[in-house]
């Protein structure tokens, strides 16, 4: 063997290698089952942040989408057990887990589920996350508990706070409003004080006049501000209810016995948390 | 709460009255109604300087005032009118109308007075001392006299901005009431002075005629324009005079050479 087929050997071991230390995984669908229809859009916009989150992880390969597709068409023709169909695409993909999802309402909550199921295997890994909206955000939590759970995060998240617009926008104008009440505030003292000192005739209506108008501008600005402050709590704390991201999970095997493409048989054990 | 309820919300906080007008509490304002300012004594002197006379009553009186002018300060503005009399002229006279004013002293608030000099009035013709057979004696009548004034409380004021120029001055003056009462029927006299030392050093040297002012609401303050020159070419002072034209009280009265007083 030469020099240079043994750099090439090398290098080719070594790409296996970091190949091989990835988790590749397929990002299916996330089905609508809150039967709403404004959530028919977030069928395929949610897998493809699901993608995007979980592929920012630098040890996870995302399978390309359009190498699914044909698949799923293809199994959604025979929906007999579901969960070996998942498994037997895994195989056909070559991934190790595959991720699909769905979408369902409860209490005026959407709460998305994710089912991970690692292909060798069959075991299930639940993750959910439920709040008002924030698909982004949701995404984003969820991706990451995924990723928790195959060990590739430190920490797990609980969930996660939005905060509206409202809440900046009643900050902001509280921040102004209380900004411009304490300049006005300081100048009315400011020109009372040389109000009270001056003895001067012209000068008296000028300082007396000032001071007047800056403090009447100092109330409506501080109220302004006390008002704003107020809405901003308001929203703050209202958020809590409307904004909150939460997330929780379950690890769920199942006994199964199924057959593979390549005709190799699996026993499983299912052990429910 | 819907966001249009927290809007209005807002935009009404923003047109909501803040409160009562502050309290106008500097006492020298003329808009707080407890306002006052400390009186001004003034002792108008009608003296015939003329040496011909013979006889050293203008001197004394001249002298006395001197020493009166030492004791009271800013407090006590002088000044004197050279008149001439009939059987003695006097260089510095300024006719008419320092003889016009004299004639009102004597005859317009009291027509049982007669004339002649020195003869020194106390911010008006209500307080009079004639004659002067010692400085001291003409001290001693116009002590309590002054004193009297000093220690009332004063319901005007005044302010001027003064341009000396050449042989005048001219200027802005402004007349304030004080107090929470109104004051009608005032008038303004300016008068120029220069000092002619031994023979007077507040000599009367021009005048103007005198501006109406009818009337001042309390709290309130009213601006004139002057322009007063000297007769005989030397102005080294201006005083203003307040004065009530129905008792012709002077009422307030500042003087200065130039600038803001």
């Amino acid at each position: 063997m030469n020099k240079s087929s043994r750099l090439f050997l090398w290098i080719f071991l070594v790409g296996a290698l970091a190949l091989q230390a990835q988790t590749t995984l397929a990002v299916s669908r996330f089905e609508n089952h809150t039967g709403k229809m404004k959530y028919d859009g977030w069928e395929r916009a949610f897998a493809a942040l699901m993608r995007l989150h979980l592929g920012n992880n630098e040890e996870v390969l995302i399978l390309d989408r359009s190498r699914m597709e044909p698949l799923l068409k293809e199994q959604a023709l025979s929906q007999s057990g579901l969960l070996d169909s998942v498994r037997s695409i895994g195989h056909l993909l070559g991934a190790d887990f595959i991720v699909s999802g769905s979408l369902e309402w409860d209490n005026g909550l959407l709460i998305v589920t994710a089912d991970m199921i690692r292909v060798k295997t069959g075991q299930l890994i639940t993750e959910q996350v439920s709040a008002r909206g924030h698909r982004d955000r949701m995404a984003a939590v969820l991706a990451h508990n995924l990723l928790y759970r195959l060990g590739l995060e430190e920490t797990y998240r609980t969930g996660d706070r939005v905060l509206s617009n409202d809440v900046w926008y009643w900050s902001g104008a509280f921040a102004l409003s209380g900004a411009a009440a304490l300049y006005f505030d300081r100048r009315y003292k400011e020109q009372y004080s040389l109000y009270r000192e001056t003895g001067s005739l012209a000068e008296f209506d000028n300082y007396y006049n000032n001071a007047n108008n800056s403090r009447t501008w100092s109330y409506i600005l501080g109220g302004a501000a006390l008002v704003s402050l107020s809405g901003a709590l308001i929203r703050w704390f209202k958020s809590d209810s409307e904004n909150v991201i939460r997330a929780g999970g379950r690890l769920k095997t199942e006994t199964s016995l199924y057959m593979v493409p390549n005709e190799t048989f699996n026993l499983g054990l299912v052990i429910h948390f | 709460m819907k966001p249009l309820i927290w809007a209005s919300l807002y935009i009404f906080s923003l047109f909501f009255p803040g409160c009562s007008d502050l309290e106008r509490d500097n006492p020298l304002d003329p808009a707080n109604p407890s306002s006052f300012r400390e009186s001004v004594a003034v002792a108008e002197a009608f003296v015939n300087t003329n040496p011909a006379a013979g006889v050293p009553y203008n001197g004394e009186a001249l002298r006395a005032l001197d020493s009166l002018k030492t004791i009271f300060g800013d407090r006590l503005l002088v000044i004197q009118y050279h008149r001439n009399t009939r059987d003695f002229t006097d260089s510095l006279a300024v006719e008419p109308l320092a003889e016009s004013r004299y004639s009102a002293y004597t005859t317009e608030y009291d027509d049982r007075r007669f004339k002649g000099v020195p003869d020194i009035f106390i911010n008006g013709p209500r307080e009079r001392i004639q004659g002067a057979s010692s400085a001291a004696g003409v001290s001693d009548r116009a002590l309590p006299l002054i004193n009297a004034v000093l220690s009332e409380e004063c319901y005007f004021t005044m302010e001027a901005d003064i341009r000396a120029e050449k042989g005048g001055f001219s200027g802005r003056v402004r007349v304030a009431r004080l107090g929470n009462q109104s004051a009608e029927n005032l008038s303004l006299l300016f008068v120029v002075t220069s000092d002619q030392g031994t023979a007077g050093r507040y000599s009367v040297s021009g005048m103007a005629p005198p501006v109406a002012v009818d009337r001042l609401s309390a709290g309130s303050y009213r601006g004139f324009d002057f322009e007063v020159s000297a007769r005989n070419g030397r102005a080294d002072r201006l005083f203003i005079l307040l004065i009530s034209d129905d008792a012709g009280r002077i009422e307030f009265a500042l003087s200065g050479d130039g600038g803001g007083i």
